[in-house]
C-alpha cells in the first residue's frame, strides 16, 4: 500500500540508520518530558521512520501521533552524537503522509491562495477580528481558518481581551516610522539602509513590538524601507509542505525586489530571519532563484544580531526605567528566553541578545535555566497539542519564577504570545517584552518594556 | 496481544490515556541501546506505587508476563518484553521525595535521571556518587536494575554500595521494604538482591539512596602515551602503590580521533592511549598525591602530562571521556560493547586480543575503559542495516567475553546480563551455580512473570519472540 510513496522516504535511510538508540536525546526533548511517551521523542520517531523504510510498519494514521507531536526545535539533534537530524525526518514523514493521504482543502486553499498575498492576509484576518468580536469566533476557529493561516493567531485569540486596531503595516505607513533618525550615530559615511521584513505576527498580533523594532533601528541610525514580503513561509514548511514553502520563498524574492539597495534584511522575529536563511537550502535545485536566494539569505539578520555591533557605538543610553515596584536604587531584573529558530541550533544568534540586555545600565541579567528550551509555541503545535504544549510552557514558567525576573525578553512574535499566556496563567509578576521595547525603553527613558496597551503580556500587575 | 477485558482491567488502574496498546506506540517501546527487538504486547504508564501494585496484581491474575522500564538505555536488551509482555513505564515517577542531610540520604522514585539527582543535591554541598556515561539519560531506577557503575566507581564503588533500602512491588503485587537506614540490617540482604537483579525479581517503587559531600578539591589530569602498555601500566602502578583515585579511564587512538573529530576535547589525535587519572578529597595532601601520580606517569614513559588548572578544563576532560560512546556511533552506523572485565594486569594482553579478534571478524574496534576496575567496553563497529553485519558482530562480542573469561575475568562489567549475555553465563559458571541463581528466581517469581528470560541462561532457551 503507497509503498512507491514511501520510497520518499529511503533516501532519508542512511540518516535514520545513525540513530543507535542511545536515548540522550529523551532528556533535552521539551515534548518528551512533558508526554513522558517514547513515540514522541527523536528515539522513537526515528525507530518508526526507520520500520516504515523497512517495511515493518505501514503509512496510516497511528503513526501520525508520534510525527505531529515534534515542536521541530532540534534539541535531541544537539543532544545526540551522531546528531540524527530528526526534524528533517519529521518533515519528511509529514510531506509523505499529506501526498498519501491529501491535505485538507482549506489548508492547500490558504497555503497557495492567501499566504502568498499580503493584501489577501489582511482583509481576512481582519475580517476574522471582526467576527471574533462579533461573538463569532466559535465559528471560525471550526472552521479552522485561524489555525490554517497562522496557530500562532488562534493561540493569540484566547489571549487577548482585544485586536490591535490598526496592523504594524499601516501603523508604520500612517506614522512614517522606519524613515531615518536625525540623531544618525557615527558609524560610516552613510546611514545602514535596512530592509524591515514584516513578520505576520508583529503585523496582525503585537504591532506595538514592531514600532519598537521600526524606532530602536531608526535610534542607531539606520534608514528604514517596509518590506512588501509575504508570510515567509515557516508555518507552511512547517506541515511537510515543501513545494508550498518553495513557491513562498520564490514569491518572496520577487516581492523584495532588488535586493541591492539594502545592507541588510531585519526581521525581529527569529522564526522569519531563521526561515530566510534556509531558503537557499530550499532553493537549491532552482537554477532561476537559487543566486538570489543565496543573496538575500547572507544579508539577513535577526534583530539583534544586527544591533548588537551597533549599539556598543551609539550614543549614551538614558538612565534605566525605575524597576515595577518604582524603586529607582533597585536593578530592573531581566531574563532572556531563546527562540529555537533564533538560538544556537538555527541562527547560532546567542551572545548578541544576551550581551545586549547586559549591556544597559541598571539592569541585572540573569540567565534562565534552559533557556534555549522551546517554550511549546512552535508554528501549528500549540493548536494541534494545546495541553502538551501548555505543559511544556508550565515548566517553562517554573524557571521563570524561580529566578525572580522583572522581565522577560525575547525575540520572536510566537514566543511572546506564549510567554505572555504562560506568565498569566502561572501568575507571575513578571512583563514580557520584545527585546527591541527594552532597547527602546532605554534609549528614550519610559519604561516600554512589555507595558503594551492591554497589559496582555504582563503579569499579575 | 493482550485481551482487551485485561486492558480494560488496567486502564481501570491507571487510567485509560495511560495504557497503549496501538501497534505504532507499541514499536516505540520494542528495543533498548541493545541491538534486538520484540514487540511488547502493551505499555502502561504508573504514577505511584499503589498503581505498579495494581498493575501487577492484574498481570499476575492473568499470568502475563512484564518487565519494568526506566530509560531504554541499557546495553543488554534488558527492557524487551520478550513473549509480548507487559512493559511498565516507570519514567512518571520521578519525584525527589526526602533529602536528608544529616543522616546522609535520600529517597527518590526511581524515574529520577542520574544526574538529577546532583543536581538537585549541589545546592547543599552533596552529591550521588555513581555516574554512569549515560548519567543525563538513564533513571536511578535502571541503575539500580542493572548495578550501574561509572568512572568514579573505582573509588567510591557502584550503585549497589549506595543503596540504603528500596521499596519493591513483588511478582505478585505486593509491595515491601528491603533495608532501610542503616549500614548493617539485620536479616538477609536482600537489598543487596535486588540491585542488579535487572528487572527479573521486582519493581522497584522507592530508593532510598546514600549521599556524599562534595569533595573539597579535585584535581584532574591527562596522561598521553605512545603505547597501550605503557598505559595500562601507569595503571596497575598506581593501584600496586595503594593510591585510590577517583578515576582511572583509558581510550585508544580509535577513540581519542572519534573524540576530536566530533567535540574537539583536546586530545593528541596520535597518542596510541590516553588516561583520564582524577584525585578528589581533602585539599590538603592533593598535591603530594598528584606528585606521587605524577611520578608514576613519567615512571612509565609517559609522553605528555597535562594538569587540568581550570574548571573549563577539567570539563573539556570529561566532556571527551563521556562522550565517548556517543563519538564512536559517528564512525559507523551502529556499535555494539562488549562489557567485561579482566585483572587490571592482564589489560594489555587483552586488548591485543581483542583486536585480533576485530581483524579475524572484519569489524573494527575503539577501546575506551574503566582501567582501574579492568572493564573493558570494546566498541565493535558495524551496520545495523546488514543482516550478516548483526550476526558477525554478536559472535565477535561473544569471542570477546570468552576471551576476559579466559583471561580469568568476568563477563559483565556494569551493563547487566539482559537477553545479550544469557548465554555467556555459562562462560563463568557451572550448572550447579546457576541452579543456585534460578533457585532465588523461583522463590521470588515462581511463575516466571517478572521480566522473563534475561539475566539465566536457561530460561531465555524457554522463550523465544526476540527477533534480531
Ligand atoms: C552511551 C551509553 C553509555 C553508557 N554508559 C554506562 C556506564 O558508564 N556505566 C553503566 O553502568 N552503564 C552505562 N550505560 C548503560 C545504561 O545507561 C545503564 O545500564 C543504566 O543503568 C540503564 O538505566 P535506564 O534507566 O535506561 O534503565 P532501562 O534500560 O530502562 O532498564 C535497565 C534494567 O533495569 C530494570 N529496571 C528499570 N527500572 C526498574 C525498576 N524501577 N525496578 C526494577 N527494575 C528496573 C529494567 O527491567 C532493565 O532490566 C550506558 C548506555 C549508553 C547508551
Ligand atoms: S536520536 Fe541520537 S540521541 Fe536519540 S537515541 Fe538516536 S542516536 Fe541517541
Ligand atoms: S525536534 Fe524537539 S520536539 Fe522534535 S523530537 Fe527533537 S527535541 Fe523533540
Amino acid at each position: 500500500m503507497g509503498s512507491e510513496r514511501i520510497s520518499a522516504l529511503a533516501p532519508l535511510y542512511d540518516e535514520v540508520a545513525k540513530c543507535g538508540k542511545c536515548g540522550f536525546c529523551q532528556p533535552t526533548c521539551p515534548v518528551y518530558r512533558t508526554t513522558f511517551r517514547e513515540g514522541h521523542v527523536a528515539r522513537g520517531k526515528n525507530a518508526l521512520f526507520r520500520n516504515l523504510v523497512e517495511g515493518e510498519t505501514v503509512l496510516d494514521v497511528d503513526l501520525r501521533d508520534s510525527f505531529d507531536h515534534c515542536l521541530l526545535c532540534r534539541a535531541c539533534t544537539a543532544a545526540c552524537f551522531p546528531a540524527v537530524r530528526t526534524d528533517q525526518l519529521v518533515l519528511a514523514f509529514r510531506e509523505t503522509y499529506a501526498r498519501r493521504f491529501g491535505r485538507p482543502t482549506l489548508q492547500r486553499l490558504i497555503f497557495r491562495g492567501l499566504l502568498p498575498f499580503p493584501d489577501r492576509m489582511r482583509l481576512v484576518i481582519r475580517a476574522a477580528w471582526t467576527a471574533r468580536r462579533l461573538g463569532l469566533d466559535s465559528l471560525a476557529a471550526r472552521a479552522g481558518l485561524l489555525d490554517m493561516i497562522n496557530p500562532k493567531l488562534r493561540n493569540a485569540l484566547e489571549i487577548k481581551e482585544d485586536v490591535p486596531a490598526r496592523f504594524l503595516r499601516d501603523r508604520a505607513a500612517d506614522t512614517g516610522l522606519g524613515r531615518p533618525s536625525a540623531r544618525t550615530v557615527e558609524r560610516g559615511p552613510a546611514p545602514l539602509r535596512v530592509g524591515y521584513w514584516i513578520s505576520c505576527g508583529y503585523n496582525y498580533m503585537l504591532p506595538e513590538v514592531g514600532e519598537a523594532t521600526l524606532e530602536a533601528l531608526r535610534q542607531i541610525g539606520a534608514s528604514v524601507e517596509i518590506l512588501g514580503n509575504a508570510c515567509c513561509g515557516l508555518p507552511v514548511y512547517g506541515y511537510g509542505d515543501r513545494d508550498g514553502a518553495r513557491s513562498l520563498a520564490r514569491r518572496n524574492i520577487e516581492l523584495l525586489g532588488d535586493l541591492s539597495r539594502f545592507d541588510a534584511v531585519v526581521s525581529e522575529c527569529g522564526s522569519c530571519s531563521g526561515h530566510l536563511k534556509e531558503y537557499p537550502d530550499l532553493l537549491a535545485d532552482d537554477p532561476e532563484f537559487s543566486v538570489r536566494a543565496h543573496r538575500l539569505a547572507a544579508m539577513t539578520r535577526s534583530f539583534s544580531e544586527f544591533v548588537d555591533p551597533l549599539l556598543a557605538r551609539t550614543a549614551d543610553l538614558a538612565p534605566p526605567p525605575a524597576a515595577p515596584d518604582g524603586d529607582p536604587d533597585r536593578p530592573l531584573v531581566v531574563t532572556y528566553h531563546e527562540p529555537c529558530h533564533l538560538g544556537a541550533r538555527y541562527q547560532g544568534v546567542v551572545t548578541q541578545p544576551r550581551r545586549i540586555l547586559k549591556s544597559l545600565p541598571g539592569v541585572e541579567y540573569r540567565e534562565l535555566p534552559e533557556a534555549d528550551s522551546c517554550c511549546g509555541a512552535a508554528g501549528s503545535f500549540n493548536v494541534l497539542h494545546p495541553e502538551v504544549a501548555g505543559g511544556i510552557l508550565a515548566r517553562k514558567m517554573e524557571r521563570v519564577a524561580a529566578i525572580g525576573a522583572d522581565v522577560l525578553v525575547t525575540e520572536c512574535p510566537a514566543c511572546l504570545l506564549q510567554l505572555g499566556l504562560g506568565v498569566r496563567r502561572a501568575g507571575l509578576p513578571v512583563r514580557v517584552a520584545g527585546i527591541s521595547e527594552l532597547v527602546v525603553s532605554y534609549s528614550t527613558g519610559q519604561r516600554r518594556a512589555g507595558s503594551d496597551r492591554n497589559g496582555i503580556r504582563g503579569g499579575v500587575e | 496481544m493482550i485481551a482487551a477485558r485485561v486492558l480494560e482491567d488496567l486502564a481501570a488502574v491507571v487510567g485509560a490515556h495511560n495504557v497503549l496498546s496501538r501497534r505504532a506506540d507499541l514499536q516505540t517501546y520494542e528495543y533498548d541501546a541493545y541491538l534486538e527487538k520484540a514487540l511488547p504486547g502493551a505499555v502502561v504508564f504508573v504514577d505511584s506505587t499503589e498503581q505498579v501494585s495494581g498493575v501487577v496484581r492484574v498481570l499476575h491474575r492473568e499470568r502475563i508476563p512484564f518487565v519494568p522500564r526506566g530509560c531504554g538505555t541499557n546495553l543488554s536488551g534488558g527492557v524487551l518484553a520478550r513473549g509480548g509482555g507487559v512493559v511498565i513505564e516507570m519514567a512518571r515517577m520521578n519525584r525527589v521525595l526526602e533529602i536528608d542531610l544529616p543522616n546522609r540520604r535520600m529517597l527518590v522514585e526511581p524515574g529520577v535521571y542520574n544526574l538529577d539527582l546532583s543536581t538537585a543535591l549541589q545546592p547543599y554541598g552533596y552529591y550521588y556518587a555513581p555516574d554512569p556515561a549515560s548519567q543525563k539519560a538513564c533513571s536511578i531506577g535502571g541503575n539500580v536494575g542493572e548495578n550501574a557503575g561509572g568512572p568514579h566507581c573505582f573509588k567510591y564503588g557502584v550503585t549497589s554500595n549506595h543503596v540504603l533500602g528500596l521499596e519493591v512491588v513483588l511478582p505478585d503485587g505486593e509491595a515491601v521494604w528491603f533495608g532501610g537506614g542503616g549500614l548493617d540490617q539485620p536479616g538477609f540482604d536482600l537489598t543487596g538482591l535486588l540491585v542488579g537483579s535487572e528487572g527479573t525479581l521486582g519493581i522497584v517503587t522507592k530508593i532510598l539512596l546514600r549521599i556524599l559531600r562534595l569533595p573539597e578539591a579535585v584535581k584532574t589530569m591527562l596522561a598521553v602515551y605512545d603505547t597501550i602498555d605503557d598505559a595500562s601500566n601507569t595503571v596497575s602502578a598506581i593501584v600496586a602503590a595503594g593510591m585510590v583515585p577517583a578515576t582511572l579511564e583509558m581510550m585508544d587512538n580509535a577513540v581519542i580521533q572519534a573524540v576530536e573529530d566530533s567535540m574537539a576535547a583536546g586530545f593528541p589525535r596520535d597518542a596510541a592511549a590516553v588516561l583520564i587519572l582524577e584525585l578528589d578529597g581533602l585539599r590538603e595532601g592533593m598535591e603530594e598525591q598528584a606528585e606521587r601520580m605524577i611520578e608514576l606517569c613519567r615512571a612509565n614513559n609517559v609522553r605528555e602530562l597535562r594538569v587540568a588548572q581550570t574548571e573549563e578544563e577539567r570539563a573539556a576532560l570529561w566532556k571527551g571521556r563521556k562522550g565517548a560512546f556517543g563519538a564512536v556511533s559517528r564512525l559507523a552506523p551502529s556499535y555494539l560493547v562488549a562489557d567485561g572485565t579482566v585483572p587490571r594486569t592482564r589489560l594489555p594482553e587483552t586488548i591485543r586480543r581483542v583486536g585480533e579478534i576485530s581483524r579475524r571478524y572484519g569489524l573494527p574496534v575503539a577501546n575506551v575503559f574503566h582501567a582501574g576496575d579492568g572493564n573493558l567496553h570494546p566498541l565493535i563497529l558495524f551496520d545495523s542495516r546488514k543482516a550478516e553485519d548483526r550476526e558477525r558482530v554478536v559472535a565477535a562480542g561473544m569471542e570477546m567475553l570468552q576471551l576476559c573469561a579466559d583471561m580469568g575475568g568476568t563477563v559483565s562489567g556494569e551493563h547487566g546480563i539482559g537477553l545479550e549475555k544469557a548465554e555467556a553465563m555459562r562462560m563463568v559458571f557451572d550448572d550447579g551455580d546457576l541452579r543456585a541463581q534460578e533457585w532465588v528466581k523461583e522463590c521470588f517469581d515462581p511463575e516466571d512473570l517478572c521480566n522473563p528470560g534475561k539475566v539465566l541462561p536457561d530460561r531465555v532457551s524457554r522463550l523465544s519472540g526476540g527477533r534480531v
